[in-house]
């Protein structure tokens, strides 16, 4: 079972070519892919094709590899064997156990914070744009805020999008709704000395406006529409004192003397 | 609060004595301030020039001495006692006070200055006499970009050269020594007036007026050993913790100073300059694509949140990706900073990238529609139709009605028709029969910008007058 090989491994022959790989610098959005799963053969359909030297590729990855060969080979065969774990790690973190791993790493915040302010460092999963490999490099998905973010190291954003897919993160919240955090509609108004600054007040009201109709069509269909408020009436600090949103939900007029309108003139200030 | 002022007469003494024991603390507190270290030598062969203080002497102009607590300001005949607008302070007003002319101090120039800094000497009584501290030293000329004037050693760049302290600006020294900057900063930092020698490297060894004439050497006979000797005495036991007291305070001190500096003219300039240079990091959200960000504050109140980024391009703020940013006060930046500078350059092509912004990319000519005071295609560029993230499970989208379903897409979203924001033409559409004097406006190119100089030229035109009109109030 355990045989020679080694290339970066050499130091450490009791640690399986698995341990190693997710242990190693770069790699920590990766969670541990089960051997039962890996010896199913029909878990793997259609990856040989995607990958060079698969069954040796194979071995390595499930430690059997025995194959005495020359380091260029040996360097292409771990090269095919990190690029099949990527591959079949997408097809692993779908399953229950998979799903169980993640969230697991979730938790723990393992693949880091959300940057966003307002989403309070609310815990990130990792997500592919697009299922093909090499193509697009991973990216953080934001649960609070539903976004998408770069990796804040260099290292993860070499990684391929596709070892973890455009699905996962979204089945991840189907299977375990308890995780959605709630949604708020806190956000950020650039203000002047306290005023808002029209052009981008005006995206704000606008942006309220979809808002309220999403609830509203929400509350329609009686589905939980995860704000902490339910009725739509707007729970949100502003982080400052005044929050014209509430005029909006009450469908009040608009208020617009607030808004700087230094270049603007489309706004009288003084009306 | 003056700490200064609250002291009795021989810790004062000591405070002011502090000039010589400074240095060598200092490089144990923090070890980067090359020029204090120089400083401390000549301070050491110049001891008595460094006690020939009398922290109480009268000035002639003293009268407002008992409300601000420093005669620096009562030689300016400035009053900062009378809490001022802050941010009328801070609002570009750098060099409007009509400031007395220190014909005496002309000798101090910077060149002088720069000398005693390269060679580092412990000779040069001249220009010690000379670093007077009411007077400070008068810039040779305006020079509003220090980061190419370069003072290669002065506490200021040492300050912004140190880590984690990459967003700032390095505030130019004339902004500083002009008090009107400085209004209401007195109440906020603790050894004020130590915090603000430290930031403009001056000697403190003088209290007031006396060092006027060149005779400090005589004053320090008049001050009497007494004093002197408590002065010392005291400097050995609480210099220590003093010096990292002032330190902090002169960071703090510094750092409200430029959240006032960066929203003035020069200092938003350079800020633009560092901006250019990509100093400020990008966006870490996925759509907006690397847009450059502005360092911003939560808060204009210290020690209330760090330092953050406002991406342009999505309206948003994030948190500095890296950890040694969440050590940075975002009062040093404060709230207006990020809208401001948007607003004051809005040339800035924000849908442009990396190297284009390097090369100064402005927003292109046929592309120059207004909307809401900005050009329309920098109205958060980053955001709306294909920049929203749709959830997907297989390639199916998720439903809104799922109960994981997007719930937040609004955030990013933006009308298709970027028109549709502009909201008082379309209150003009729907009630045409309301008053019209603003369907003029309503043309979005040209008008808005017209519109912008006359408002522009009343905020430097106008408000020298307001300031004028306060000093005498809070004077008479």
């Amino acid at each position: 079972m355990m045989d020679e090989f080694g290339s970066e491994s050499d130091s450490d022959y009791t640690s399986y070519w698995r341990d190693w790989f997710i242990s190693s610098r770069g790699n920590e959005y990766f969670c541990e892919i089960d051997e039962d799963y890996l010896t199913d053969r029909f878990n793997l359909t259609g990856l040989n094709t995607e990958v060079q030297y698969y069954q040796y590729a194979l071995d390595l990855i499930t430690d059997v590899f025995d194959l005495d060969c020359d380091d260029d080979m040996r360097e292409t065969i771990e090269k095919s064997a990190r690029h099949l774990y990527g591959l079949i790690h997408a097809r692993y973190i779908v399953t229950t156990r998979g799903l169980a791993k993640m969230l697991d790493k979730y938790k723990k915040a393992d693949f880091g914070k959300c940057p966003r302010v307002f989403c309070h460092s609310h815990p990130l999963l990792p997500m592919g744009q697009t299922d093909v490999a090499n193509q697009k490099p991973v990216k953080l998905y934001c649960a609070r805020c539903e976004d998408v973010y770069n990796p804040k190291s260099s290292r993860h954003a070499a990684i391929d999008g596709a070892y973890f897919g455009t699905s996962f993160h979204n089945i991840m919240f189907q299977v375990y709704p308890a995780l959605l955090p709630p949604k708020t509609a806190e956000r950020y108004v650039p203000r002047v000395y306290g005023f808002r600054v029209h052009a981008a007040a005006a995206l704000v009201r606008w942006q309220s406006v979809r808002r309220t109709d999403m609830l509203r069509r929400l509350r329609k269909m009686e589905v939980e529409s995860g704000f902490k408020n339910e009725n739509g009436e707007d729970e949100e600090i502003d982080d400052e004192e005044d929050d014209d949103d509430e005029d909006l939900l009450e469908g009040e007029p608009v208020d617009l003397d607030h808004d700087v309108a230094i270049e603007g003139g489309n706004v009288n200030p003084v009306a | 609060m003056d700490t200064t002022e609250a002291l009795p007469q021989d810790q004062r003494a000591t405070v002011a004595g502090r000039s010589w024991s400074r240095g060598d603390g200092t490089c144990s507190a923090t070890g980067h301030h090359h020029r204090r270290t120089s400083t401390a030598q000549r301070n050491c062969e110049g001891e008595g020039e460094g006690s020939a203080r009398a922290p109480d002497s009268p000035t002639p102009n003293l009268t407002q001495r008992d409300e601000t607590g420093t005669n620096r300001a009562a030689r300016r005949r400035i009053t900062p006692a009378k809490e001022r607008d802050r941010n009328a302070g801070a609002q570009g007003t750098a060099h409007r006070l009509p400031l007395a002319p220190h014909a005496s101090s002309a000798p101090s120039s910077a060149a002088s200055r720069h000398a005693d800094a390269i060679n580092g000497l412990p000779s040069l009584s001249p220009p010690i006499a000379l670093r007077r501290r009411g007077t400070f030293r008068p810039p040779p000329k305006p020079h509003a970009m220090s980061t190419s004037s370069g003072t290669p050693e002065s506490w200021i760049s040492s300050f912004c050269s140190l880590l984690g302290h990459e967003y700032f600006a390095e505030v130019s020294e004339e902004f500083i020594e002009d008090d009107f900057n400085l209004t209401g900063l007195q109440s906020q930092v603790a050894m004020y007036k130590e915090a603000l020698e430290m930031i403009l490297d001056v000697e403190p060894e003088d209290d007031d007026e006396e060092d006027e004439e060149e005779e400090e050497e005589e004053d320090e006979s008049i001050e009497g050993v007494d004093r002197m000797r408590a002065g010392e005495r005291r400097n050995h036991s609480r210099i220590a913790s003093d010096l990292s007291v002032i330190e902090s305070s002169a960071e703090m001190l510094y750092g409200l100073i430029h959240q006032r500096f960066i929203c003035s003219r020069a200092g938003i300039q350079q800020m633009s300059e560092k901006y250019e240079l990509g100093h400020f990091g990008v966006c870490p959200r996925s759509h907006c694509e690397q847009a450059r960000t502005l360092p911003v504050g939560l808060s204009d109140i210290p020690g209330e949140d760090t330092v953050k980024l406002f991406c342009p391009a999505c309206l948003d703020v994030y948190v500095p990706p890296n950890s040694r940013f969440q050590t940075v006060d975002g009062a040093f930046f404060g709230r207006t900073f990020g809208a401001l500078f948007l607003l004051t350059f809005p040339e800035y092509d924000l849908t442009k990238r990396g190297a284009e912004v390097l090369a100064g990319a402005r927003v292109s000519e046929d592309a120059k529609d207004m909307l809401n005071g900005m050009y329309a295609c920098n109205t958060a560029p980053g955001l709306g139709g294909n920049k929203i993230y749709r959830p997907r499970i297989y390639g199916f989208r998720v439903s809104e009605v799922a109960r994981s379903g997007p719930r937040m897409q609004w955030l990013r979203d933006k009308p298709q028709d970027i028109s549709e924001l502009d909201e008082a033409r379309r209150y003009a559409e729907e009630n045409p029969d309301s008053e019209d004097d603003d369907d003029a406006s309503m043309n979005p190119g040209g008008r808005p910008i017209r519109r912008l100089r006359p408002r522009r030229r009343n905020g430097q035109g106008g408000s020298p007058m307001a300031v004028e009109t306060n000093g005498a109030e809070s004077e008479l």
